[in-house]
């Protein structure tokens, strides 16, 4: 407690402060809030956050957790897909924003807080039986923020996929991180007194059956203009056989503070198709672990990032390969403007049993301004012989020879230098396997694009 | 399948192979006492004659050092270290040679077992046209011979050991020394920067290319020794050097501390050329034994258009910790990193280099091969940063990676930084094993199996091995072969 | 007045001059070729007119249709009207073909002060003078130049040219890397578009594109000068004599 104390850490007194509550679950969040406790707000001293910084979220002020009504309607900044919406605002259900009521034959969605406090008719037992599928910290190493949320989590979804179930219709996953008590214009996040912030801490646990197929969409989103913190945790299974198709996009307002922690355990012959924008937020750091536990399990975790005026944006995956044939991909495209800072860690292992193992990662970055920066760790620990892994990193300015070519077909310089970014980031979209999910990542980059200024550098 | 079983069960036993080099030497010793505190730092300084100001250098770096952590990142399992359980200063007793033929015949006879030609005429009585080499000799502590003098001073340019050059270039050696590697940098360095009894310096004078290789062999005789040895080279404007250094120690049962540190400074239009193999005893197949191979290794491109390229063959150690690296602050300077390394039974190696991208143009390459084989681990990690400044700045790194058997473990761990959006960096890397069909293609055209691994390894390694000085290239290959199979040459 | 007068340009690449005193008047409705050997300066010529970065122009002038070419951006001169077929034209992977012409034909519509063209209208000419390439609609969905062969490559310069309907073209070596039959098409692409308002610079090496395409005039350029200029017999003389000549002249 030495250590961690002598910092400045809004959690550790919301730690101390906090109620205890009687749930299903507190005896995990006794251990969680010990974990968290233990190991403080992650600095730039511990490698995991060595290229991250979260002393901005140290400084915010954090109102008490208070019940914000629900709003009338989502933001712009969902992403436009047709589908069957979930919607959590700041980690708490929102029914009038959910189409609970017309979810596709072969998925079960139920309300983590009815669980936890056995509201749904479940007996003690079943309750327990969910609850069981959280966990201190999701399977991740020395992660007090994904602990942070078990200690305060409130509400999310506790999603079921039938064996077998072939899901058409995709399910839209909203995370909603609403403030409007800091809504005076010109106000930046992280200024003290204006507004405070509002912490949330949505959950997801997703269990996807035998041989299922589905594909879920995620937007997480903003509204409200105040600063936020959103501190998220989804733990995901795919049986053997399960094909999940996940594009998630992260947009949240320019105040925002975006933490999310995603585990992934797949299963033999489960393939996991994954794939993350990220176009907002003051400070994003998204963390995937997959761990491939069956022969011929599949992993993609693609993405694509934009950052510029302050904004951090961090990807850190790590895929763990236990058993032989197993497949990973990973691919990053960032844009960097301003005095941006752009992060790509990933780390592939390889245990002795993967034998057969195909791994690849590559990142490439854009800078295009003076100030931008981007850092990155592709990383390989590899004990099988019999593997096929490689990694790729490439960084640089847009290439002279096109911004020429376009600009003497008469095309202007800020035009052209922005269809050579849409160009290099569009290309990554395609990894999206849904089309309707694709389609709607390409115009919200598309939007997010020409509302970024300072393109030309 | 059963070829690729066999062809480890022959890497296998090459741990069993004896280490060449393991024989030791039996002749007379200096030593200080066990263990290091102030006064043992004083005492090597006395011994060594040195001014005031490099007594107090030392004692400064001491202090630090017993307050820093030892470095606890690497992917290797440094068992804890008693520093008090080493001898900090051994020197063969007979001090100071003046010429080769006051040198103790065993030292001599020493080196020769080894293949290193310290007698200038046996250089000569190579064939015809051979190039020359002027080697400088550091047997446990301190340096024992220095060949070649004569012409060298001919060219202006300074070549000995670096308590020498104390004594003869104490204004060269008070403004370089520690301006490269501070003795701050880390615990390994620190300790070195304290303790440090001998080692090489050279100075190569304006517009002057040396007119042959510069090398110095170390060895670790003596018990319980560590050796510190500290290099420092300058290559004034326009010059030009290319310096090999090599590597063994007896084979023994207890470990042995080698904690080196090697300042390089290219000022402008200078180029430096610095190859290593390292062949230090590795301990045994059971990892007993062996050299820990602590050493900062750094280059400072000060000058415009200057260039320094490192070059490593490391077979040996036990565990080896060493990163050298390349600061490219004068303008259009370039670095270079070419690096094989071998780990065999149970070696640990974490080895890489750092590129500082400073000033504008300035360009880096680093090309890696790993080889893992047996139960050893072996990490490749790099840093390349391009600071806001370096305008222009490109880097282009491949690692690779090789696995033989299944059992041995082979990481890499870049981080790549640029801050500046004219840079372009450029990353790839692979792993892979041997493959069947590279294997069976070889053996259907006749060539065993053994052949055909060496063969394989070779080609692998070939890119760095060409940058090895011809001088060093067969040694190098020869080690290769005997890390990996013994019979291949 | 003339379309494009050149008085005395002289133009640095990486700090070596390369055109050393280049003087050219070329007039509306007019095809100049010009001919040279390998580093005479043919491209660095055409690369100073278009305003590629790094071709630095030290010394003369260039009149654009009564400007000062020299003083605006390449955008700029593309919209007034200039055109540069490049000798190897650039990949733009994800840039589809399409949405590459059309953003190119709106921006010169834009700076003319002209309304944008409706995206139906504009795929039906672009279709239309695509065929007339031989080109088929696959290739203008996929990104610029990305996977063509080198005919693909020309073909689509030539496209390009006829959709932006340039005043002046300078064509950079646009037989380099062309069979005979390819060469015959973007010759006649060329050809469709002579006409008395539109003039061609036509940069070779070889005389064989100028039995396609026919110069009214044509100049020897070596070692950053026009050493010859003459007729059409010109380029005769020098595929039977070479350019020995001339190299040794300058």
């Amino acid at each position: 407690m030495s250590d961690a104390r002598t910092r400045q850490d809004p959690f550790q007194d919301a730690l101390d402060a906090r109620a205890t509550r009687a749930d299903a679950i507190a005896p995990l969040r006794e251990r969680a809030a010990e974990a968290y406790r233990d190991a403080g707000l992650p600095t730039r001293r511990v490698e995991r956050w060595k290229f991250t910084d979260l002393k901005g979220l140290a400084k915010l002020g954090f109102a008490p957790a208070a019940e914000t009504p629900a709003p009338d309607a989502l933001p712009e900044t969902v992403a436009d897909v047709e589908a069957v919406r979930l919607t959590l605002v700041n980690g708490r259900v929102a029914p009038g924003l959910s189409d609970l009521d017309r979810l596709p034959k072969g998925v079960t969605v139920r309300r983590l807080a009815d669980v936890l406090e056995a509201r749904d008719g479940s007996s003690d037992e079943a309750g327990e039986g969910a609850s069981a599928r959280l966990s201190v910290d999701a399977g991740f190493t020395d992660a007090p923020m994904a602990a942070l949320n078990t200690a305060f989590v409130e509400d999310g979804w506790l999603i079921d996929i039938a064996d077998g179930a072939m899901v058409d219709a995709p399910l839209h996953l909203v995370f909603l991180s609403a403030n409007d008590t800091g809504n005076d214009t010109g106000n930046d996040a992280g200024n003290d007194a204006a507004g405070s912030a509002v912490a949330s801490y949505p959950r997801l646990s997703l269990h996807v059956g035998r041989d299922a197929h589905v594909t879920i969409v995620e937007s997480h989103v903003g509204q409200g203009g105040g600063p936020t913190f959103a501190d998220g945790v989804s733990e995901i299974a795919l049986e053997r056989g399960a094909v999940l198709r996940h594009p998630v996009m992260q947009n949240e307002e320019a105040g925002a503070y975006h933490v999310h922690s995603t585990a992934l355990t797949i299963a033999e012959g489960a393939r996991y198709d994954g794939f993350v924008l990220q176009l907002g937020a003051a400070l994003a750091r998204r963390e995937v672990r997959a761990e491939l536990t069956g022969p011929k399990a599949e992993a993609h975790v693609n993405g694509a990032y934009l950052g510029d005026g302050a904004r951090v944006v961090d990807n850190t995956l790590f895929v763990d390969h236990a058993a032989p044939e197993t497949v990973s991909r990973e691919t990053f495209k960032g844009v960097l403007d301003g005095t941006s800072r752009g992060v790509f860690q990933a780390k592939t292992l390889v245990r002795p049993i993967a034998q057969k193992t195909d791994g690849q990662q590559l990142h490439k970055a854009l800078l295009l301004a003076d100030g931008a920066e981007v850092d990155a760790k592709p990383e390989l620990e590899i004990y099988a012989d019999d593997v096929a892994c490689s990694h790729g990193a490439t960084s640089g300015d847009l290439d002279r020879d096109q911004l020429f070519y376009l600009r003497a077909r008469g095309i202007p310089e800020k035009r052209a230098r922005a269809m050579l970014i849409e160009a290099f980031m569009i290309d990554s979209l395609n990894a999206i396997g849904h089309e309707g999910a694709r389609e709607a990542f390409r115009e919200a980059l598309a939007a997010r694009l020409n509302r970024m200024e300072g393109i030309v550098g | 399948m059963v070829a690729t079983t066999e062809t480890i069960k022959q890497v296998e036993e090459l741990g069993r192979q004896k280490y060449e080099a393991g024989f030791s030497t039996d002749i007379e010793m200096d030593r200080l006492p066990k263990g290091v505190d102030e006064e043992i730092v004083r005492m090597i300084s006395a011994k060594k004659g040195e001014p005031e100001w490099l007594t107090d250098w030392r004692l400064k770096a001491f202090a630090m050092w017993k307050e820093m952590p030892e470095p606890d990142w690497q992917k290797v399992a440094v068992p804890p270290i008693d520093y008090q359980d080493i001898y900090y200063y051994a020197a063969p007793k007979q001090e100071g040679p003046k010429s080769l033929d006051e040198v103790d015949p065993k030292i001599l006879e020493t080196y020769e077992k080894l293949g290193i030609p310290l007698k200038e005429q046996e250089v000569l009585a190579g064939v015809e046209g051979a190039p020359k080499v002027a080697v400088d000799a550091v047997f446990d502590s301190v340096s024992v011979a220095t060949t070649y003098k004569k012409t060298l001073e001919e060219k202006g340019i300074v070549f000995c050991s670096i308590s020498e050059a104390v004594r003869t270039h104490p204004e060269l050696v008070k403004k370089y020394l520690g301006s490269v590697v501070p003795y701050s940098d880390n615990k390994h360095a620190c300790l070195n920067s304290a303790v440090f009894t001998d080692g090489s310096f050279v100075y190569i004078p304006p517009g002057v290319t040396c007119p042959m290789e510069l090398s110095t062999y170390f060895r670790i005789n003596a018990e319980e020794t560590g050796q510190f040895e500290r290099t420092l080279i300058i290559a004034d404007k326009g010059s030009y050097v290319s310096y090999l250094e090599g590597c063994t120690a007896p084979q023994r049962d207890e470990s042995q501390l080698h904690a080196a540190v090697v300042e390089l400074i290219a000022l402008d239009d200078a180029e430096i050329k610095y190859s290593t193999v390292q062949n230090w005893y590795p301990g045994d197949e059971n990892g007993k034994g062996g050299i820990y191979n602590f050493v900062t290794k750094r280059g400072a491109c000060r000058g415009r258009n200057s260039k320094i390229s490192w070059t490593q063959v490391e077979t040996g150690s036990a565990i080896t910790w060493k990163y050298p690296s390349c600061i490219l602050q004068g303008d259009n300077s370039v670095g270079e990193f070419y690096s094989v390394a071998i780990t065999n039974n149970r070696q640990q190696a974490d080895t890489g280099t750092k590129m500082i991208h400073i000033g504008k143009n300035t360009r880096s390459r680093i090309i890696s091969k790993g080889i893992s084989a047996g139960r050893a681990d072996q990490t490749y990690r790099g840093l390349v940063r391009v600071l806001p400044k370096a305008q222009g700045a490109r880097n282009f790194t491949q690692c690779d990676s090789l696995l033989i058997g299944a059992t041995c473990g082979a990481h890499t761990v870049p981080y790549i930084e640029s801050r500046n959006p004219t840079a372009q960096l450029e990353h790839e890397a692979t792993t892979s094993r041997i493959s069947e069909d590279q294997l069976f293609y070889c053996l259907s055209r006749g060539i065993g199996e053994e052949d055909a691994v060496a063969l394989i390894v070779n080609g692998f390694c070939r890119e760095v091995m060409q940058t090895l000085p011809m001088e060093f290239a067969v040694e190098a290959q020869k080690l290769i072969g005997i890390s990996l199979e013994g019979s291949v040459g | 007045m003339a379309l494009l007068e050149i008085k005395d340009l002289h133009a640095e690449v990486d700090g070596t001059e390369i055109l050393k005193g280049i003087d050219l008047t070329v007039n509306a409705g007019e095809v100049h070729a010009i001919m040279g050997p390998n580093g005479s300066g043919k491209s660095t010529l055409s690369y100073t007119l278009a305003g590629r970065d790094g071709y630095e122009a030290t010394k003369g002038s260039v009149s654009y249709d009564g400007k000062d070419l020299l003083d605006m951006a390449p955008d700029e001169r593309a919209c007034e009207g200039l055109f540069l077929a490049f000798q190897y034209p650039v990949e733009l992977p994800g840039v589809g073909g399409t949405t590459f012409l059309k953003t190119a034909l709106n921006a010169k519509r834009r700076y003319h002060g002209e309304e944008e063209l409706d995206a139906m209208a504009f795929v039906k000419t672009l279709r239309e003078k695509a065929k007339a390439l031989g080109m088929p609609d696959e290739m203008l969905k996929r990104p610029v130049n990305v996977g063509f062969s080198g005919g693909e490559k020309k073909r689509n310069e030539t496209l390009q040219m006829a959709v932006l309907e340039p005043r002046l073209a300078i064509l950079d070596e646009t037989d380099s890397g062309l069979d005979i039959d390819a060469l015959k098409i973007v010759s006649e692409g060329v050809n469709k578009l002579r006409d008395p308002n539109r003039a061609f610079v036509v940069i070779t090496h070889y005389q064989r594109l100028l039995d396609y395409i026919v110069p009214d005039h044509v100049h020897v350029l070596s070692r950053g000068r026009i050493v010859k200029s003459g007729t059409k017999e010109l380029a005769k003389e020098l595929e039977a004599n070479g350019y020995a000549d001339y190299v040794d002249a300058a």
